[in-house]
C-alpha cells in the first residue's frame, strides 16, 4: 500500500506545483480557490462513475468492448450534463461565497463562464479516460474494476487542476 | 437498476432484427437515439444525488481555504498551496480503501456491525495511522524539494512537515470514528456499505481533510 500511496502523492503533488506556480492568479480571486476542491472532487467522483457503470456493462454484457458503443454513448451524455449541472452550480455558490470573503474581483458572468468551461472541459477528459482506460484494461484481461478506477480517479483529480488553472489563465 | 435497463434495451431493440425498408431503417435509428438517451437520462438521475452531495463538500472545504487567514497563509508559506492535493488525494486513498475494506469486511461477516473494539477494526485503524504518518513526512519533504528544485521559495520543511502531521493525525482520529459509525448505521439499515463509502469518503474527508489543515496552519503560525 505505502509504494502505491507514495505514487498517488506524487501525481498529486505534480498538480500542486502547477497550483504554487500560479499561485498568484489563485490569491487574487478567491472564487478560483473555493473552486479547486470542488474540481477535484468532480472528476474524480465522474470518472469512478463512468469507470465502475462501464466497467459493470461490460461484465454484464449490456456493452461491447469497442469505442462505438451505445451503452458508453450513452453514459458520456449522462457525464457531459452532470458537469454542466454541477459545474454552473459550483460557479454560482463560488461567486457568492466569495464576495463574501470581500476582494471579489470577478463578476458572476466571469466566474460562471470560467466554471462552466473547466466544467466541460473536465467532462470530455473524464469521457476520453474512463472509456479509454476500461475498454483497454478489458481487452487486455484485466478486470477493470480493479485497474481502471484507481488509474481514472488519480487521473482525472490532477487533469482537473490543470483545466482548471488553464481555464482561469486563458479567460481572465 | 441494472435489470431495468436490460428490459428496456432488449425489448425495444432486437438485435437480430433485419432492416429492408427506409421506414424501418429511420424508425430503428430512432430507436436507438430515444433509448440511448432514457439511459443516459436514467445515470443522470441516479448520480446526481451523489455529486451534489461532494458539491456541497467541496464548496464547504473552498470556503475554508478562501478564508482571509487561510490565503494569507498560501502567500507566506510557499509549499502549501503545493501540497493541498497531495493531502486532498491522500484522505481519499487512505479513507476510501479503509471504507472498502470496512464494507468488505461486514459482507463476509468477519467485522460485526457493533461498536466493540474488535481485531478486524484495530487493524484497519492501525494501517491508516501509519500510512498517514508515512505520507505527512512523504509530502512536506517532497515539496521542499520539488519547490528547490523549480528554484522557487519554499518554507522551511519544519513548517510543512509540522503542518502535515497535526492535520493528519487529527484526520486519522476523526475520519475512522466517522466511517464506522456511518457505515455501521447504513449496514443496520440495509444500505449497501460499499455505495455509501464514496460520498461519505468525499464529503466528510473534504470538509474535516481542509478544516484540520487550516487548524494546523493557525497553530504552526502562532507557535513557529
Amino acid at each position: 500500500m505505502i509504494p502505491l500511496l507514495a505514487l498517488m502523492a506524487l501525481i498529486g503533488l505534480g498538480a500542486g506545483s502547477i497550483l504554487e506556480t500560479y499561485a498568484e492568479q489563485f490569491i487574487e480571486n478567491p472564487a478560483l480557490i473555493i473552486m479547486i476542491p470542488v474540481v477535484i472532487d468532480m472528476g474524480g467522483n465522474l470518472g469512478a462513475i463512468l469507470a465502475s457503470r462501464l466497467s459493470t456493462g461490460l461484465h454484464v454484457g449490456q456493452m461491447a468492448p469497442r469505442f462505438r458503443d451505445r451503452y458508453a454513448a450513452a453514459h458520456s451524455i449522462a457525464v457531459i450534463a452532470l458537469a454542466l449541472t454541477i459545474s454552473a452550480a459550483m460557479g454560482v455558490l463560488a461567486h457568492l461565497i466569495g464576495n463574501v470573503f470581500g476582494a471579489g474581483t470577478l463578476t458572476l458572468g466571469r466566474t460562471l463562464l470560467v466554471a462552466i468551461t473547466a466544467g466541460g472541459l473536465l467532462s470530455f477528459v473524464v469521457i476520453a479516460v474512463g472509456i479509454g482506460a476500461t475498454i483497454l484494461s478489458y481487452r487486455q484481461g484485466y478486470d477493470p474494476d480493479d485497474t481502471a478506477i484507481p488509474v481514472v480517479t488519480t487521473a482525472c483529480d490532477i487533469l482537473g487542476i490543470i483545466i482548471l488553472t488553464g481555464t482561469a489563465l486563458l479567460l481572465l | 437498476m441494472w435489470r431495468r435497463e436490460t428490459c428496456t434495451v432488449s425489448m425495444t431493440v432486437p438485435e437480430n432484427r433485419v432492416v429492408e425498408h427506409d421506414d424501418d431503417t429511420s424508425a430503428h435509428i430512432s430507436d436507438m437515439v430515444r433509448d440511448t438517451l432514457s439511459i443516459g437520462k436514467e445515470v443522470y438521475r441516479e448520480s446526481l444525488p451523489i455529486l451534489l452531495a461532494a458539491l456541497g463538500g467541496g464548496i464547504i472545504a473552498g470556503s475554508i481555504l478562501g478564508e482571509e487567514q487561510m490565503m494569507d497563509a498560501f502567500e507566506t508559506i510557499p509549499g502549501l498551496l503545493l501540497m493541498l492535493p497531495a493531502l486532498m488525494d491522500e484522505r481519499g486513498n487512505i479513507f476510501g480503501a479503509m471504507g472498502a475494506r470496512i464494507a468488505t469486511g461486514l459482507h463476509q461477516g468477519l467485522i460485526e456491525p457493533r461498536f466493540t473494539w474488535q481485531d478486524r477494526l484495530q487493524t484497519v485503524f492501525l494501517a491508516a495511522l501509519i500510512n498517514t504518518l508515512f505520507l505527512a513526512v512523504f509530502v512536506a519533504g517532497s515539496s521542499v524539494i520539488i519547490l528547490n528544485l523549480l528554484g522557487m521559495s519554499a518554507a522551511p520543511f519544519t513548517t510543512l512537515v509540522s503542518i502535515t502531521l497535526i492535520a493528519g493525525l487529527l484526520n486519522a482520529v476523526t475520519m475512522p470514528v466517522i466511517l464506522v459509525t456511518l457505515l455501521f448505521l447504513g449496514h443496520q439499515r440495509g444500505w449497501d456499505p460499499n455505495i455509501l463509502n464514496g460520498p461519505i469518503v468525499t464529503t466528510a474527508g473534504d470538509i474535516f481533510g481542509i478544516g484540520y489543515l487550516y487548524i494546523a496552519v493557525i497553530l504552526v503560525g502562532v507557535v513557529l
